[in-house]
């Protein structure tokens, strides 16, 4: 299935990635999914290996990321003043003139 | 699962989860709350959002362990009725009334909730956009008559002292969305409020924000709301709330409040740019919507539902797993068009019935 995944890197399959991964939302919302898929897979291979030495102590998990973050589990997304400085651009401005009534229809 | 009950671990979109296991009836354990951190288990607002469920509902039973890391939640039924809720002032009122909207149409009587508290921060929906953006949700699937937020009090942090109440009708059951065209913006409402500091400030903002909106579209009524003496709260505060409503009711909603040190005009800029953001985006909801949009679709009758919506937040990432965990539904997710940022969710309803409502 990893192949018929990497054929479509820009596309995402939404439904394979929020039902049949083990990414976290923000992973899944990342820039490349489908890389992290394979590195998580290649990271529990690799934990496998380890998982035959028989040291007695073992190293905890380190942090997860996503844990601490949406700590708050709040509604409103963080308003980030630098996504929103796209807005100063006229250009931009004007490209959404035809989702108002008052633009061409296109 | 063992033994039906639904396991996390984790603090995060409890909300969510304490909704479905309502909705579901499935009792949820929620374990490793905060436990790695230097102040562990659950903080005063996540106590008293549960503290609300057990006043909305009879026979919930919560349980919480003695270092506030875990707990366990056997749901009753709703009863709804007249309930009153002091929020403690770390959240606002939203925080509270966005879970509470989700379960106020399946009680056995009409809620009539109070609440008092913060009424609008930077965190959750502001009541303000709970008035005129969530609640016209719930006509989609047939919620309308009776649905109303009165904000009585508004109350800015820290301080607080706002007061609303939630009035919402029980309903037999909810009708299948069929959302897909989102059509094109025709008007754009906003209220700017100001309490505890020059009434000057609301104008202020209203004018920065049409000096963004105006090229686009005639139709905008930037409202200014005034609230003077004790209905004005104890702690200073502005903010704007906006809404922009297609020819098809979607509406798209964007809100920024005060900060110190910042202008009201940079404070109204920021609110406006986020609501251009929105519109962008597109999509017949929001994306602050969709969680309330994705578990009303999955309660609907059996029937496919379908909203065409933009991609999904990290939230609704996880709804969508947390909805499959109770109620076994996924949702079809495909993109609308080549563009891959428009999509279209489709569901097959529970045909989720109202078993507490009481029969007239």
């Amino acid at each position: 299935a990893a192949e018929a995944f990497s054929k479509t890197p820009r596309r995402r399959n939404w439904i394979k990635l929020i039902y049949s991964s083990s990414l976290t939302p923000e992973e899944v919302l990342s820039e490349n999914p489908n890389a992290l898929i394979k590195k998580k897979m290649a990271e529990a291979e690799k934990k496998m290996d380890q998982d035959d030495d028989d040291d007695f102590f073992k190293q905890t998990a380190p942090e997860d990321k996503s844990r601490g973050r949406d700590d708050m589990d709040r509604t409103k997304e963080v308003i980030d003043p630098e996504t929103l400085r796209k807005w100063e651009d006229e250009e931009m401005l004007e490209s959404l003139r035809n989702l108002f009534i008052t633009g061409d229809a296109t | 699962m063992t033994g039906g009950v639904v396991h996390y671990s984790g603090q995060q979109y409890l909300r969510n989860r304490l909704v479905l296991s309502v909705l579901s009836g499935k009792p949820v354990k929620i374990d490793k709350i905060r436990s790695d951190d230097h102040n562990p288990g659950l903080r005063d607002f996540e106590v008293s959002l549960l503290r609300l469920l057990e006043k909305v509902t009879n026979g919930t039973v919560i349980e919480i362990s003695v270092t506030g890391t875990a707990l366990l939640l056997k749901p009753g039924i709703i009863s709804g009725g007249p309930v009153v809720h002091d929020c403690p002032l770390s959240r606002s009122v939203g925080y509270f009334l966005e879970p509470v909207i989700l379960l106020a149409p399946f009680a056995k009587k009409a809620l009539q909730l109070t609440l008092r508290g913060v009424t609008t921060d930077d965190k959750d929906l502001s009541v303000d956009l709970i008035r005129t953006v969530t609640l016209p949700h719930l006509q989609l699937f047939g919620i309308s008559d009776g649905v109303e937020l009165r904000i009585k009090k508004r109350g800015a942090p820290p301080g607080g002292g706002g007061e609303v109440q939630f009035l919402c009708p029980v309903v037999k059951q909810v009708k299948t969305l069929n959302f897909i065209d989102p059509g094109r913006i025709k008007r754009i409402r906003g209220i700017a409020h100001a309490v505890r500091v020059n009434p000057q400030f609301s104008n202020r903002m209203i004018e920065a924000s049409r000096s963004l909106l105006n090229r686009y579209i005639p139709d905008i009524y930037l409202y200014s709301d005034v609230y003077k003496g004790d209905d004005s709260g104890k702690s200073p505060g502005y903010a704007l709330s906006l809404v922009a409503e297609s020819t098809t009711s979607a509406l798209y909603s964007a809100e920024s409040i005060s900060q110190p040190g910042v202008a009201p005009e940079d404070i109204a800029l920021q609110g406006t740019r986020a609501l251009l953001d929105e519109i962008q985006k597109g999509g017949c909801v929001d994306q602050k919507h969709q969680s309330l949009v994705l578990i009303m679709m999955v309660l609907g009758s059996e029937d496919v539902g379908r909203c065409r919506m933009s991609v999904p937040t990290a939230r609704s990432i996880q709804l969508l797993r947390d909805i499959q965990d109770f109620f076994g539904t996924s949702f079809k997710i495909v993109p609308v068009d080549a563009s891959d940022s428009q999509l279209m969710y489709s569901c097959y309803g529970t045909g989720y019935v109202n078993a507490n409502r009481t029969l007239a």
